[in-house]
């Protein structure tokens, strides 16, 4: 959740700087994108990627789910 | 050519030619298609020949791989409205759209990375098969696995319409090339007589409302949704939760396909992704700063989007039945990874390509015609390549059919065990409960469809009302239970009546025009809520959700520590690792 909640702020606050309330012909291009929308969006969205990766691969723990009991109600 | 400032400059887009009809090989792919989600369906209904009936029909027996665990949550959860309605706003609005959608960039790892774990784990020590079995067996309340059955059947119901309405449409599209044939013709005279019978509408009708949704494209429209609602139901019924996430893989991978190529012929087509921004900053320069034309998405708005792609997302019942159906950890590990790549590869792709037409079709298609925008552009960008338009028209319609697939299945299931077997004959034969749910996903599809034939006009609100409702209804109570072990019946109940209560209340007051006076953008609209405090009613119910359940529950008696520790002491040494039997009510 830490991650939701700094995703939020980030996209939030870079949108809301970048790209309200501001003259349109200040604003620039990145890769064609306009800025605000390169570092509020897509950048944060790369980084979740690869954030993605350590958090699947590395940090998220392998558990037993339990014995499956699921299916008895109906008599197989 | 034009100065763009610091942008360079271009060639404008003038009024741009309109796209042509469509040609018959469009129909090809779609028909390729089709074969091949029937082909899944009847595989797929092989396998309910063994094993338990129940458990293979609406959970899969708990054995997806990554990659179908990953492609079904992904295909589920983008329906019409993702391939419809949002490209329709983006066309409208431009790149302020791209925060609109920006909560998807952590969706996945949020929806799944937060419960899946620990809801599989409760499902399997309850012997649940669905989440209203979930919440029943984990407070051991009837009432509340009852009253979860309702409450989703009743969303799912308002939701199945407007996908239903999204196929039709796409249908109608899909098939323009052959509407001269005489195979076609016959159809369409069948259908004009049907409707004619049923005094729904004649060619009169269609005369005065030339141009409009019932005028003489309407029969069109029908015989598309008839055909929709055949293939789906059928496949559904057929091959139950087999059948769906194999066809979810295939419509996960064509609505995967269907976004990047119309990203590529886009941007093809305009010559990159600067002289479309350069073009819709010329156009309107509210098209490339927030909050976009008619104050569409203030701050506010835009949290509250945030929140509903991402914690609203959680509490789906759809995706978290996909969770139940997991085997083990690293299957768990490795499609959650793969949904955050789905995701990006259909999201960004949407915004970019419909960037592009806006600046291609400066006006084309605004007003009402702006939720024609995909299908056309599909067929627009193609032209050269007609098969690859029928792939590209087959994304939506995937994404119809595979969050439809599996809706009419959490219907059914909720219908068949959550209300049927668990309330009024526990007793029910195998073979009874077998076409009991044979007949429900049939009858559901049918009454959805006959509702289909005159469907609200906005789909995109009924998408977002019915997914914040079912947000607000089904996650606190579904944390609290996997989560909190002083959480208590009553306050689990409160928690889903609050939300279901306030989001429904905040919709039904906006929809008979309460707080409309001076608002602006979105809130202005006659189908729109009332947003308080300029929040989605999703923020309200939420909060008043789980306000409820934590207040309510503190008041009250906690239940009996013999009924709770199973479920949080699992494993450890002395205590009982999973129920032996499912109690009856």
């Amino acid at each position: 959740m830490a991650v939701w909640l700094a995703c939020l702020l980030w996209s939030t606050i870079a949108a809301a700087i970048g790209g309200y309330g501001r003259d349109p012909d200040d604003i620039g291009l990145i890769a064609g994108f306009p800025d605000w929308v390169f570092w509020g969006i897509v950048a944060p969205w790369g980084l979740c990627l690869l954030f993605s990766v350590w958090f699947c691969f590395w940090f998220m723990a392998d558990d037993d789910l339990g014995k499956d009991t699921a299916g008895g109600a109906d008599h197989g | 050519m034009a100065d763009l400032g610091g942008w360079g400059s271009l060639t404008l887009w003038a009024e741009g030619a309109l796209p042509t009809r469509g040609s018959p090989y469009i129909l090809v792919a779609f028909g390729a298609y089709m074969v091949g989600v029937f082909l899944l369906g009847a595989l797929a209904h092989h396998l309910l020949e063994r094993g338990s009936f129940l458990k293979q029909y609406f959970l899969g027996d708990r054995k997806l791989g990554p990659w179908v665990l990953a492609l079904t949550y992904v295909a589920t959860s983008v329906s019409a409205g993702s391939f419809v309605g949002f490209p329709s706003l983006i066309y409208l609005n431009g790149w302020v759209m791209a925060f609109w959608i920006g909560g998807y960039m952590v969706a996945g790892l949020v929806a799944k990375g937060a419960l899946a774990k620990r809801l599989n784990q409760v499902s399997r020590l309850s012997g649940s098969i669905t989440v209203p079995d979930v919440l029943r067996e984990r407070f051991h309340s009837p009432a509340l696995g009852l009253l979860a059955g309702i409450f989703l059947v009743l969303f799912l119901i308002v939701n199945l319409v407007g996908q239903f309405k999204a196929g039709g449409l796409i249908m109608r599209k899909a098939a323009e090339g052959v509407t001269d044939t005489a195979v076609y013709q016959g159809a369409r005279d069948v259908s004009v007589a049907a409707l004619d019978a049923m005094g729904a509408w004649d060619e009169k009708t269609g005369e005065q409302n030339a141009g409009k949704f019932y005028g003489n494209e309407y029969p069109d429209y029908v015989l598309g949704i008839l055909i929709f609602a055949l293939t789906v139901v059928a496949y559904t019924t057929y091959g139950g939760f087999w059948a769906v996430t194999w066809t979810d893989v295939l419509q996960g991978l064509v609505i995967v396909a269907g976004a990047l190529l119309l990203m590529f012929f886009a941007l093809r087509q305009m010559g990159g992704l600067a002289p479309a921004t350069a073009a819709l900053r010329q156009q309107d320069p509210r098209l490339v700063t927030g909050p976009g034309p008619d104050n569409y998405l203030p701050i506010g708005l835009a949290v509250s989007f945030f929140f509903l792609w991402t914690i609203g997302a959680m509490g789906q019942p759809v995706g978290m039945v996909r969770l139940m159906a997991c085997p083990d950890t690293p299957t768990l590990k490795r499609s959650l990874f793969m949904i955050g790549i789905f995701y990006a590869l259909i999201y960004l792709p949407l915004v970019i390509a419909f960037v592009c037409a806006r600046a291609l079709y400066p006006t084309q298609y605004l007003g009402d015609r702006s939720d024609d925008i995909m299908p056309s552009m599909a067929l627009a960008f193609t032209e050269e390549f007609p098969l690859l338009g029928g792939l590209i028209l087959a994304a939506p319609y995937a994404a119809a059919m595979s969050a439809v697939a599996g809706f009419l299945l959490l219907m059914s299931s909720s219908l068949v065990r959550d209300i049927y077997q668990r309330n009024i004959n526990p007793s029910v034969s195998p073979r009874t409960v077998r076409w009991i749910s044979y007949g429900t996903t049939a009858v559901v599809g049918m009454v959805v469809t006959l509702s289909a034939m005159h469907p609200p006009d906005l789909l995109q609100y009924i998408i977002i009302f019915t997914g914040a409702g079912m947000g607000c209804t089904f996650l606190a109570p579904t944390v609290m239970a996997l989560y909190w072990r002083r959480a208590t019946r009553p306050g689990a109940l409160a928690a889903m009546i609050g939300g279901f209560c306030t989001v429904t209340l905040l919709w039904g007051l906006g929809m008979a025009g309460v707080g409309k006076e001076g608002a602006t953008g979105p809130a202005a609209k006659k189908f729109a809520p009332v947003y308080l405090f300029g929040l989605d009613p999703m923020i309200h119910g939420l909060a008043v959700s789980f306000g409820l359940g934590v207040v309510v529950s503190r008041l009250t008696k906690p239940l009996p520590a013999a009924l709770v520790d199973p479920y949080f002491l699992a494993g450890q040494e002395g205590q009982p690792e999973a129920k032996e039997t499912t109690p009856q009510p």
